[in-house]
């Protein structure tokens, strides 16, 4: 299966050139049925990719180690959940998966534009767009970043997964950055076609309008999950701002929200008071809403947020006091250490009382992951203790424990719940605003 | 049946589908131009006839 998948990737590579080729000619020499074999490449191309990504994907289940990139992600004491996810944990997978999703995209793009756009020659010149993106994509993976490139020789087992990488957002993080990032190929393609002769038309502006807010509506949402991820794994951040799918996605969103902020506003110096101003006025309280919800409550979590530094012996206690001015107390319950296969989890659970009343007990973990031959590779992972409340989040942090004594970080984070509801609406304020009503898909 | 001869085989097979279109392609009648009126059909026919059977 993975020989398998590195002849379909270098197939899928061929078949994209042939659709950039194939349709682009079309549209000059305006034959539909070389267009016609142009977007029957861009088809053969998503199956061909698909087969790639599925090799790809067998060799982390199958624990191939004889492929280099298979060998640096992933290892046999890795769960299966997670060699799915190691999948897209390295450049060389990301960029397959974004090829891939490129070829799912460009395949829907190119169907519906074949299918709706009444101008010939510019629908055939967006399926040749649609190729030469995906071609772009198909030779960086397979030239710069093969995941299929073998090692000397096989090897027994695998580095393992990053341990800040092992966790359940990890499923659905890069995978939607990199949709929103694929997603923008179709509206690049579509304003590219039109400017290469035949022009834009009222339809075709609010076709491209309604991809960009596809795009944009995954990236933010990408972006949501991924600084979500980012607040409840301590050490993520530094991995995600050095992520080029994180930094391409988030640069990508900045430019997708100017271009919409832009529509919006020529659309609202054109177009007559309607109805549609009413939907516009809504989705202005929610986003001014959402924007003062997140500034307050942003700087109000800095300046009120409260650390404390406790060493704490089994069965002893240690008191503190929280923004809002209530004594809390945590009792330690001792630690526990529990040793699972590949990896060691030694974990300190809290009883805690807020003005003398009993609060749920409160776990913070330290996770040493072992690698081949029980080496740590990877320094200890902490898994938080948090319990979230609108008020404020108690955010616990095992930094050492041994001889019977814990050391922890006790930290009240006030309104966090509040910069969450923030961005959420925010996102929707934009949804809002930016969505096209039908009358204007209509025109 | 080895990958590569899957691999092989799936390729020729997607390649007959890509490039059918083209050898599909039905010649263009009205190259040049819109389709003639009945009009101009009867009159190129009438035209003809008069070609082929001249008046004495």
């Amino acid at each position: 299966m993975t020989q398998l998948g590195e002849l379909s990737l270098w197939i899928a590579l061929l078949m994209a050139a042939w659709c950039a080729t194939l349709a682009v000619q079309g549209a000059y020499m305006r034959r539909d049925p070389l267009t016609s074999s142009g977007a029957r490449g861009l088809f053969a191309a998503l199956g061909f990719t698909a087969l790639a990504s599925a090799g790809l994907a067998t060799a982390f289940l199958g624990d191939d180690y004889s492929l280099r990139y298979v060998a640096q992600h992933s290892s046999l004491n890795v769960e299966t959940f997670y060699k799915l996810c190691a999948f897209w944990s390295g450049g060389a997978g990301e960029l397959l998966l974004l090829s891939l999703l490129i070829a799912v995209v460009g395949s829907g793009a190119a169907f519906h534009s074949l299918r709706r756009d009444t101008d010939r020659a510019r629908a055939a010149f967006t399926v040749g767009l649609l190729g030469f993106i995906l071609a772009f994509a198909l030779v960086a993976t397979g030239f710069a970043l093969n995941p299929f490139t073998p090692l000397a020789r096989t090897l027994q087992d695998g580095r393992g997964l990053d341990p800040l990488l092992r966790h359940p957002l990890m499923l659905v993080q890069r995978p939607l950055t990199l949709l929103g990032i694929a997603g923008s190929a179709a509206p690049v393609a579509m304003t590219l076609a039109a400017l290469m002769g035949p022009g834009f038309d009222r339809a075709h502006v609010a076709r491209i309008r309604a991809s960009v807010l596809l795009s944009w509506s995954v990236l933010s949402v990408a972006l949501l999950v991924g600084v979500r991820w980012a607040y409840v794994s301590p050490g993520l951040r530094a991995l995600l701002e050095r992520s080029p799918a994180v930094l391409t996605g988030s640069a990508l969103w900045t430019i997708l929200t100017v271009y919409l902020i832009i529509a919006e506003l020529r659309e609202a110096s054109r177009s007559p008071r309607t109805h549609v101003d009413v939907m516009r006025r809504r989705a202005a309280l929610v986003l001014v809403g959402g924007g003062a919800l997140l500034c307050i409550a942003t700087f109000a979590a800095r300046a009120l947020t409260k650390n404390y530094d406790a060493q704490i012996g089994d069965g002893e206690k240690y008191s503190a006091k929280d923004s809002w001015g209530h004594e809390w107390t945590f009792t330690s319950q001792g630690a526990s250490r529990l040793e699972r296969e590949g990896d060691d989890v030694i974990a300190v659970a809290l009883m805690p009382t807020r003005d003398g009343a009993r609060q749920p007990f409160i776990t913070s973990e330290s996770r040493q992951y072992y690698g081949p031959g029980g080496l740590d590779i990877y320094p200890p992972q902490t898994v938080p203790g948090i319990r979230g409340t609108i008020a404020q989040d108690l955010f616990v942090v095992l930094a050492d424990a041994g001889d019977g004594r814990a050391v922890l970080r006790i930290s009240f984070r006030p309104l966090v719940e509040l910069v969450w509801a923030g961005s959420v609406l925010l996102a929707l304020g934009g949804l809002l605003l930016f969505w096209p009503p039908r009358e204007r898909f209509a025109a | 049946m080895t990958p590569l001869a899957i691999g092989a085989l799936l390729a020729a097979a997607a390649m007959v589908w890509v490039i059918a279109p083209i050898f599909t392609e039905m010649p263009d009648e009205h190259a040049g131009g819109p389709a003639p009126s009945q009009a101009a059909e009867e009159a190129a026919e009438a035209a003809i006839r008069e070609w082929r059977e001249p008046k004495e």
